[in-house]
């Protein structure tokens, strides 16, 4: 009983997890959406499951971690491309690094 | 302004001449996304869309994007949600699993496909260990065992790892029967995600592990990248390299994983 006690705590987690992303990425992500009501459903057949059937647990929990780490995942790399992205400097950029600076522009 | 969404590269001439490149991104041109359910004529089972505005997401092929599962046209619809100003297609991985299971471009027939699968099992990754080092040895030892062995109690092969790279002699024939026999039980586009987890981290039985819930994504990716982590351990992590690539696979494992999950498995809920 315990034990599938901690394992409810942790699917939970996951499903909160997920919600928490999806708030990040997407600005359209409200209770009312219907991933949200469908995230819900799931979180609420798998603390049922969780206390009479363990096969079907893991199952239910797995499928929520795969897609956690796929959104979480896409996230990251977003992060990781912005910050590691080159990219030249401007003009204006490369002068001030040798302390120099454009003439002025009349036009 | 022509509304077809699968001609994107005609959009893109039509409106930016000057710029129509490889490198330019398409704009997001929707607002709002949204799952329609139907029924089927032919068969009666619900099918689903994916609505952009008003307007039905289309294949690259030009066809509407029908779907089985509920919860996988969601997530389609949540990719397609999540994207800010400029349209990453790349990385949707789920929307293009769906058109490539979809149009067919490269013409695969289960055979095709379960036959390119199985021939990562000759040379997976995970039945390769290295003596050279004894530390990497042992992570080996460790790590990749446990999925050579679950592979075995539940399909019944005796595939054993090797330490000589040029052995040919990993899983016999009749392995190899047993699993194209396990393959062959998925549907059209589950064997396209089922190639498509086997591709991503270069190994069947990593593929296999992950899609069986044996293992969670993390431990999958880190069985796939154990000697370059290894090596990191010992000379350092870059993160432009290396974490982009662990992010990549990450993505590229879940998504083909959560597409054959939601491909082979038909949900019913009762409410009594």
């Amino acid at each position: 009983m315990a034990e599938a006690a901690r394992k409810t705590l942790t699917a939970a987690n996951t499903f909160k997890n997920i919600i928490a992303e999806l708030k990040k990425v997407d600005k359209n992500f409200t209770p009312q959406c219907a991933q949200y009501k469908y995230l819900m459903e799931q979180m609420r057949a798998d603390q049922v499951t969780t206390r009479r059937y363990s096969k079907a647990e893991n199952e239910s929990e797995s499928v929520a971690k795969l897609y956690l780490s796929y959104i979480q995942g896409t996230r990251r790399l977003n992060e990781l491309q912005e910050r590691y992205k080159g990219g030249e400097k401007t003009v204006e950029e490369s002068a001030r690094l040798v302390g120099l600076k454009l003439p002025e522009r009349k036009y | 302004m022509t509304s077809k969404l699968g001609l994107f590269t005609r959009r893109f001439v039509s409106n930016q001449a000057a710029s129509a490149s490889a490198l330019t991104k398409p704009k997001k041109f929707y607002k709002e996304v949204s799952v329609i359910n139907e029924t089927d004529e032919k068969t009666g089972n619900q099918i689903h869309k994916v609505l952009l505005d008003h307007r039905v997401l289309k294949t690259q092929g030009g066809q509407v994007l029908k779907l089985d599962s509920y919860p996988l046209a969601l997530a389609i619809a949540e990719e397609w949600s999540s994207q800010d100003e400029f349209l990453q297609l790349g990385q949707m991985r789920l929307t293009g699993l769906a058109f490539t299971a979809q149009d067919n471009p490269l013409e695969q027939t289960a055979d095709t496909i379960s036959q390119k699968i199985l021939d990562y099992v000759d040379g997976d990754t995970v039945l390769f260990f290295n003596p050279e080092s004894s530390k990497l040895h042992r992570y080996q030892s460790e790590k990749w065992a446990p999925l050579i062995q679950n592979l075995n109690s539940d399909i019944g092969t005796q595939i054993r790892y090797s330490e000589n790279i040029l052995d040919c002699d990993v899983a016999s024939n009749n392995d190899k029967d047993k699993i194209d026999r396990w393959i062959r039980q998925h549907n059209f586009p589950a064997l396209v995600g089922l190639q498509y987890a086997t591709e991503s981290v270069k190994s069947f039985i990593i593929a296999y592990n992950a899609l069986r819930h044996h293992i969670d994504p993390e431990t999958a990716i880190d069985a796939a990248t154990l000697e370059q982590r290894t090596q990191a351990e010992t000379w350092g992590n870059v993160e432009w390299a290396h974490g982009l690539e662990r992010e990549e696979l990450m993505t590229r494992l879940s998504a083909a994983c959560l597409f054959v999950y939601f491909n082979s498995n038909n949900f019913t809920s009762k409410t009594i």
